[in-house]
């Protein structure tokens, strides 16, 4: 629930990967987590 | 000889950990807050430079940990609620010194509802969809008021404000460690679920309305809230771990400030209809994740305190505000650490040698075999004396050291 889009989801978006999936999963679903932080953050204070 | 940082460090994480422990440490540790007011008057400097120049915050904090370093940890002067966040996006939760107020009073909450009564079923199914696409628009003046294009720059700039800020502290808070052996006692932050619904959604007035109204959606919307109040009190530490897994560290914390579950706002019957079962359970999942749970119980919790026999031993800090200290320790020192709770009416009016007192009864009584950690009541305030601030941590310092 930290992930708003998860990277299965995004991943259905893009047509081909010609590298490492693993590096795009873990770039993607970090800023997920950090704008999971920054709009919870409005209300945990 | 005096002690390296990393000596000290070491020491101190010991301490807080033994304490934190229920067992006894060299000491009874001494972890203060301090107030944004305090502190500028400490640097002399107005409130609102304290809020806008992360600088003169730091400089200040530097000059508090020079000055006092029997200090454990030393915490608060609003690190992260910022008047170039609040600028950027023009948020309305707050009023801010040398805007809406004067430049030396501290920023002051605005009490409002930001969240309809039919809105609970979307709070309910979605809550970060809710909170994006109707708590947002409602808290953010640039975002409701002044145009599409405009209000997308406002979130880009309040973003990266915020950035300026955690990249600005996490720095200092490397610094500390390395030239003051302070270790850092936050890490995680979370509320109990209730609170997250009534402070800042639906606001004191209408949560409370709701107790009778719609009993029901309330326990339902506090249900769905739990996992994110877990998830975003173990986030940055995971988050953090990622980058720096080889250092020695205090146990990560959870701090839980908590505003209005206590007798004055709700009754006991409520409080375990709706605010207790949802926080033990965000606590309970915290604590089961390896985190030391740090709630600070706002107001008299003295009637609500057998509630913290419920939870896990030693795993949990309870900071007191206005319950009788004593019979805290009676009911659940054996469970949690106990931390405060020095009136700030005795820091501000009292004399050194009352508030020595104070501490002594604290240290003898609830410090007795450990468990127990030296604090003021909330944040150091305002109009506390310096000589009592001193009086309280030398004080504790000297007397509060454990004869074995």
């Amino acid at each position: 629930m930290s992930v708003y889009t998860p990277w299965k989801k995004k991943r259905k978006e893009i047509p081909k990967i010609s590298g490492e999936e693993e590096v795009l999963k873990e770039s993607w679903e970090r800023y997920e987590e950090m704008a999971f932080l920054w709009i919870w953050s409005w209300v945990m204070r | 000889m005096k002690k390296s940082p990393e000596e000290l460090y070491n020491e101190r994480v010991e301490r807080i950990t033994t304490a934190i422990n229920l067992k006894t440490p060299d000491r009874v540790p001494i972890m203060l807050s301090f107030s944004t007011s305090f502190m500028a008057r400490y640097g002399g400097v107005t409130v609102q430079e304290l809020m806008y120049k992360p600088e003169r915050n730091a400089e200040i904090r530097e000059k508090l940990m020079e000055d006092f370093p029997e200090c454990d940890t030393l915490g608060g002067g609003s690190m992260m609620i910022t008047g170039p966040v609040s600028d950027a996006l023009g948020q309305v939760l707050y009023k801010m010194p040398g805007k809406e107020l004067s430049p030396h009073v501290p920023f002051q909450f605005v009490e409002k509802c930001n969240m309809r009564a039919d809105e609970y079923d979307l709070l309910i199914e979605n809550p970060t969809e809710f909170l994006v696409t109707k708590y947002f628009p409602r808290i953010f003046k640039e975002e409701w008021e002044k145009g599409p294009t405009r209000a997308k720059i406002a979130i880009i700039k309040g973003i990266l404000a915020q950035n300026d800020y955690t990249i600005f502290w996490s720095e200092k808070r490397k610094k500390w460690r390395q030239e003051f052996g302070l270790p850092e006692a936050g890490g995680g932050f979370s509320k109990a679920p209730f609170d997250v619904l009534s402070d800042t959604l639906r606001g004191m007035r209408e949560s409370c309305l709701d107790l009778y109204k719609r009993p029901e959606k309330v326990i339902k919307a506090c249900e769905a809230l739990v996992p994110y109040c877990v998830k975003y009190g173990e986030l940055p530490s995971l988050l953090r771990r990622r980058e720096t897994s080889t250092r020695r560290e205090l146990r990560p914390q959870v701090g839980m400030p908590l505003h209005r579950g206590c007798v004055p706002f709700m009754s006991l019957k409520q409080f375990e209809t709706f605010y207790w079962p949802t926080l033990k359970d965000v606590m309970l999942q915290l604590i089961a994740k390896g985190f030391i749970c740090r709630p600070f119980a706002e107001g008299d919790w003295g009637p609500n305190m057998k509630y913290w026999r419920e939870v896990p031993k030693g795993k949990v800090v309870l900071k007191i505000d206005r319950a009788d200290m004593f019979k805290a320790k009676e009911l659940v020192g054996d469970r949690v650490c106990l931390q405060g709770n020095v009136p700030p009416s005795l820091l501000e009016v009292g004399t050194p040698r009352q508030v020595q007192k104070y501490c002594k009864k604290l240290i003898d009584g609830v410090g007795e075999g450990g468990g127990y950690i030296m604090d003021s009541s909330m944040s150091v305030n305002e109009g506390a004396k310096v000589e009592n601030v001193r009086a309280m941590i030398r004080f504790t310092a000297k007397y509060g050291v454990y004869r074995r």
